[in-house]
């Protein structure tokens, strides 16, 4: 531990102070941005591919060789962004598990809400999967490998093309429910209804944010995003004013996950170091 | 298995998936550290239309790059990269300046009402006003401790500057940044007396 100073937020500062800081913290991409960027730099597909097989080989109950280089390929960016605790704040944290599980999903199956990709993955019938076409040429050709280099050339870089190829059809084979499937769709319908609760903290309706974090906690009593949801908790109550709420969910936080990235945040809520 | 007989895909299109499966601290970077970048572009100036571009030129260079960078330093090498990548968009913005948002002094008037702050994309412009009135180098520790929340530590590594200078940073920023909103909370509390 350092002797970090309490964040302005943290110190009983002016509701426009903590207003003004909050509305810089919850400030998201959208989904799509991180899409273009993974598909521009070639791994989008590799995403939206694995994400799709990857249930499909478990229904399979196979590894074959090239089976297990997409399951765990896939599977190490989703544990990246879903359990790294040291590299992410608890926003891009969210954002970066939100975008993999609806991004990769939905990018299975074009315009389709979280819930309605759980029906379309445990249907028996043939899934059409629209996936975006891959820029015929790499964009890293656009500019030369030094005109990347930071600081001192990077005024080099060229200019990212638009990504705006329409999208390849593809069709896969039926995930026939296993568990990995149920797991994903499980997670996704998490991260809906906690995007739900996000956008209204985002838009200051406190109130609706905690009915919604309530709803959450009782439709998944063994939820995998309770710590991003006791985080958005903790939010509202700060921004409610409610420092009784707020240090009762700090102290939760502190107590099932002592070593997540919010608990720094619990911890300056309670006015403890460490 | 991946793309064979599991996605009715061309082969060759597996092969590329494959290929790019190769890749995955790439992929795993980009996940991580995108709504960070984003974020980090936005708070320097980088308006909110061109700030997709932005991120995708930030990883783009990281994917030319990738080999070179020490593993524990990509937020370092994101974080100078974003710099460059702003700096640019603003100097493309200074251009057409009168087309910016928020102009604090240009707008006595402009300190939001208690409803105002419920409307994030306000308070939005209105933090990106306070910081664009801070020197960058205030403004980046400022950004990552209050609004990213990491610690001076991670900072220090971040910006590639003793720990010793990142404090300093923050402290200063801290009192200007709180002078700031004092001074707005001022100016509507004169106006809603004098109405």
């Amino acid at each position: 531990m350092t002797d970090d100073p309490v964040r302005l937020v943290d110190e009983g500062r002016s509701m426009l102070l903590r207003s003004l800081i909050f509305a810089g913290r919850e400030e998201q991409p959208e989904a799509a941005a991180l899409q273009r960027t993974l598909i521009a730099v070639g791994v989008g597909a590799a995403l939206t591919a694995a994400t799709t097989t990857t249930s499909a080989a478990s229904a399979a109950g196979t590894a074959g060789t090239a089976g297990t280089a997409g399951t765990a390929g896939a599977s190490s960016v989703a544990t990246a962004a879903l359990g790294s605790a040291h590299s992410a704040a608890s926003a891009t944290l969210f954002a970066a598990t939100k975008w993999l599980v609806i991004g990769a999903l939905t990018g299975t199956v074009a315009s389709t809400a979280a819930y309605g990709v759980g029906a379309a993955l445990s249907s028996k019938a043939p899934i059409a999967v629209v996936v975006p076409r891959q820029h015929p040429t790499p964009v890293v050709a656009h500019s030369s490998p030094r005109a990347a280099a930071p600081l001192d050339n990077s005024a080099k870089l060229a200019a990212p093309p638009a990504i705006v190829a329409p999208p390849v059809l593809v069709t896969a084979q039926p995930a026939s429910g296993t568990h990995k499937a149920d797991l994903g769709l499980s997670l996704a319908a998490e991260v809906a209804a906690l995007d739900g609760a996000r956008q209204a903290l985002g838009a200051g309706d406190t109130a609706r944010t905690l009915a919604l974090l309530t709803g959450y906690e009782a439709r998944f009593p063994e939820a995998r995003m309770l710590p991003e949801a006791l985080y958005i908790r903790l939010d509202a109550f700060i921004l409610q004013g409610d420092k009784a709420n707020a240090e009762t969910v700090a102290r939760r936080i502190l107590r099932m996950y002592p070593s997540s990235p919010h608990a720094a945040r619990a911890r300056a809520v309670l006015g403890v170091d460490k | 298995m991946i793309g064979l007989g599991l996605v009715a895909t061309p082969l060759p299109q597996a092969e590329a998936k494959l290929a790019a499966l190769t890749e995955p601290r790439l992929a795993r970077l980009i996940a991580e550290q995108f709504s960070f970048v984003w974020r980090l572009l936005r708070r320097i100036g980088v308006p909110e239309g061109d700030a997709d571009d932005a991120a995708q030129q930030v990883f783009i260079a990281a994917s030319q790059r990738i080999a070179d960078i020490r593993p524990g330093s990509e937020r370092a090498f994101l974080f100078s990269t974003a710099l460059h990548v702003g700096a640019r968009s603003r100097r493309g913005r200074a251009r057409k300046r009168e087309d910016l948002g928020v102009d604090l002094d240009q707008q006595p008037d402009s300190a939001p009402s208690p409803e105002d702050l419920l409307d994030r994309r306000r308070a939005r412009a209105m933090l990106d006003a306070l910081l664009e009135e801070m020197p960058l180098e205030l403004r980046v520790v400022f950004v990552l401790y209050e609004l990213e929340q990491l610690t001076c530590v991670e900072i220090a590594e971040v910006v590639d500057a003793p720990l010793g200078t990142v404090a300093s940073r923050l402290r200063r920023a801290r009192e200007d940044f709180t002078a700031r909103v004092a001074r707005l909370e001022a100016r509507r509390n004169f106006g809603d007396k004098s109405q």
